[in-house]
């Protein structure tokens, strides 16, 4: 049975401040997770980035064939990514986010038992041969499954339920009408 | 004042101001901000350290387990054949970003 929250991930420096012209070290809100598909086939445990900005949750392409998934049967459209026109075929899949232990070190087995799972649409980038991440956590398939707090200054990531947003800042959003 | 009408205020002023003399920048250098979280707090969170990992598998795929890296190579489909014919389930797939690449600063 998957952990309490909230589930707090570290910060993953990825350069030192002395690879960067402004001083700056390069750390990603990045955590661990895995697909499974339809049939309970489970893909490979990647590194994921937990991304604000991208609006869909995406994943590279082999990774659909690795859990049984064909997304080339469901909707598509063109998406910009990093600065490219690509195409994305949309599939229903079960994502598995791994705890905190996983990642520090980078390492666990992110069981059915360890992990927390739950189904959403996932985008699937055709033809891409080097892509700089194989899963992003964007707004739809991650961030409204959880509430996400992200903190430079701390160097973390904190992830808790869904409800942890109306708990913290409920007082401050107006009653809906009606 | 509406936030609105007061951007578009001073949005107005400005345009009748003066340009400022450019002045060159030597050095840029990102300072520590004013607020340090773990003087503030006593805490201290330690970031996952992959970046010498990382800059010695420039440009690859690697596979990570328990801080260290278990297998390379040159794409994620080819790291992840490798993986099964070893029997590795539990390493972590991060690509490495090469020493001149462009840091990527948004995805979506």
């Amino acid at each position: 049975m998957p952990r309490d929250f909230p589930w707090l991930f570290p910060y993953v420096k990825e350069r030192d401040p002395d690879e960067n012209p402004l001083g700056v070290t390069v750390l990603r809100p990045l955590v661990e997770a895995r697909l499974i598909g339809p049939n309970g086939r489970e893909g490979s445990k990647v590194g994921a980035l937990v991304d604000s900005g991208s609006s869909y949750t995406l994943c590279f392409d082999w990774m659909a064939q690795e859990v049984g998934v064909d997304p080339t049967d469901g909707p598509d459209m063109l998406i910009k990514i990093a600065g490219g026109l690509r195409r994305v075929y949309f599939a229903d899949v079960r994502l598995r986010l791994c705890p905190p232990e996983t990642v520090s070190p980078m390492g666990g087995s992110c069981s059915s038992d360890e992990g927390l799972e739950w189904a959403s649409p996932v985008g699937f980038i055709q033809d891409w041969a080097d892509p700089p991440w194989l899963m992003v956590l964007g707004r739809i398939g991650f961030f409204d499954r959880f509430t996400v707090v992200m903190s430079r200054l701390a160097q973390a990531v904190a992830i808790e339920d869904q409800d942890q947003f109306d708990d913290t800042y409920g007082h401050l959003i107006p009653p809906a009408p009606g | 004042m509406t936030l609105t009408s007061k951007y578009r205020s001073e949005t107005h002023e400005s345009s009748n101001r003066t340009a400022l003399p450019r002045v060159k920048v030597m050095r840029v250098r990102v300072a520590p901000t004013a607020y340090d979280w773990t003087v503030a707090t006593g805490r201290k969170m330690e970031p996952v350290d992959l970046s010498q990992e990382l800059r010695e598998c420039a440009g690859q795929w690697v596979a990570l387990r328990g801080g260290r890296v278990v297998e390379v190579r040159e794409t994620p489909y080819a790291l992840v054949m490798a993986l099964h014919d070893r029997g590795i389930d539990d390493a972590t797939i991060l690509r490495a970003p090469g020493p001149a690449e462009p840091e990527l600063v948004g995805f979506g």
